[in-house]
C-alpha cells in the first residue's frame, strides 16, 4: 500500500531521524554557510547596512548555539537625519559668532569654555543618535524573531517571538519619502499573548516579509 | 560686581563647574550604557564605539579641569 504522506525529505533520498548524520566537518559547515551568503548578494554585510542578509560574526545576548542569525534589520539610513542635520548645525554654529557676537558680553575665557562645552553636547547628541540607531535592531534567527530597543540611556527592551508563533506578517509602505526611498514597516502578530513586534522604518520591508514567512515554512516543514 | 566680596565670575564658575560635574557623571552612563549594548549585541565596530564614549568622558573631564585652570 503506497504512503499518503511522504515527507519531503523521503521525496528527495535524504535520510532523517537517528540516522541522520550531523555536521560533523567544519569545512562542510563553512561550505553551506558561505552557499546562503551566497543567495542574494545583491544585500551587502556592511556593518553599517540597514539590512544584513546572514551577517558574518554576529551574536546577540541569549542566542543559542546553533541558532543562526538569518537577518539583522535596522531603521533606514534616511531616520539619521533627525540627528545628523542638527549636529552639523552645532558644528557650524561657533563659526557664525564673529558675524553675531551674541556671547561676546562674556570675558575670553568664559567664552572659550562655552564653545567647548557647546561642542561636547554636540559630540553627544550625534553619538546618542548614532547609537540607538546602530543598536536598535530587529533580528531575524532560522528559530526566532528578536526586538532589541535601547529607548534611553537606561532602559532596555528585548522582544523575543518564536517563528512557529507568528500568525501574521504584513509589510506597510506609506507616503512620498518612504515609496521614493523605499522603507517601511514590517507588522508581526503573533499568537502569544503580547501583541506582537513592529519592524518600523525598515529597508525593503516586502524582502524581510518573504524572509520571515519562508523560515516559518522551513520551520514546520 | 562683587556680591558679598565675592566676584561675579567667580560665583558664575563654580555654577558651571557643577554643571560640568553633573555632566560628567552623564558622559560616565553613556559608558556604562556603550558596554550594555556592546554586550547585548556583537554585530562589529565595537571597539570604535568604545573608544568614542571614553574620548566623550576624557572630553569631559578636560572640560572641567580647563574651567578649574583658566576661569
Amino acid at each position: 500500500m503506497p504512503d499518503i504522506f511522504v515527507s519531503r525529505r523521503e521525496r528527495l533520498g535524504e535520510s532523517f531521524g537517528p540516522q541522520e548524520q550531523p555536521f560533523n566537518d567544519k569545512k562542510e559547515i563553512k561550505e553551506i554557510k558561505q552557499k546562503r551568503h551566497h543567495i542574494h548578494p545583491d544585500y551587502d554585510k556592511k556593518i553599517f547596512s540597514s539590512l544584513r542578509y546572514y551577517p558574518h560574526n554576529t551574536r546577540f545576548i541569549n542566542k543559542d548555539p546553533d541558532e543562526e542569525v538569518v537577518l539583522i534589520v535596522r531603521k533606514h539610513p534616511i531616520s539619521n537625519l533627525g540627528w545628523l542635520v542638527p549636529f552639523a548645525l552645532m558644528l557650524f554654529a561657533p563659526i557664525t559668532l564673529k558675524i553675531f557676537p551674541i556671547i561676546s558680553f562674556l570675558p575670553p575665557n568664559f567664552q572659550l569654555v562655552s564653545i567647548m562645552i557647546w561642542y561636547m553636547v554636540a559630540v553627544i547628541v550625534s553619538l546618542e543618535g548614532f547609537l540607538t540607531w546602530f543598536f536598535n535592531v530587529h533580528i531575524v534567527t532560522s528559530d526566532r524573531l528578536v526586538d532589541v530597543n535601547f529607548t534611553n540611556l537606561i532602559y532596555k527592551e528585548i522582544t523575543e517571538v518564536d517563528l512557529q508563533q507568528i500568525q501574521d506578517v504584513k509589510s506597510t509602505v506609506g507616503s512620498v519619502i518612504r515609496t521614493l526611498f523605499r522603507f517601511g514597516n514590517v507588522s508581526i502578530q503573533t499568537a502569544a499573548e503580547n501583541q506582537g513586534i513592529i519592524f518600523e522604518g525598515v529597508p525593503n520591508p516586502d524582502y524581510i516579509v518573504k524572509v520571515i514567512r519562508e523560515l516559518r515554512e522551513a520551520g514546520e516543514g | 560686581m562683587p556680591i558679598i566680596n565675592i566676584p561675579t565670575w567667580e560665583i558664575v564658575k563654580w555654577f558651571l563647574v557643577f554643571a560640568e560635574l553633573i555632566y560628567l557623571v552623564f558622559a560616565f552612563v553613556v559608558v556604562k550604557q556603550v558596554r550594555v549594548m556592546i554586550e547585548t549585541l556583537e554585530i562589529g565596530f565595537s571597539f570604535p564605539v568604545r573608544l568614542i564614549s571614553y574620548l566623550h568622558f576624557l572630553f569631559a573631564l578636560g572640560i572641567i579641569i580647563l574651567s578649574v585652570v583658566i576661569l
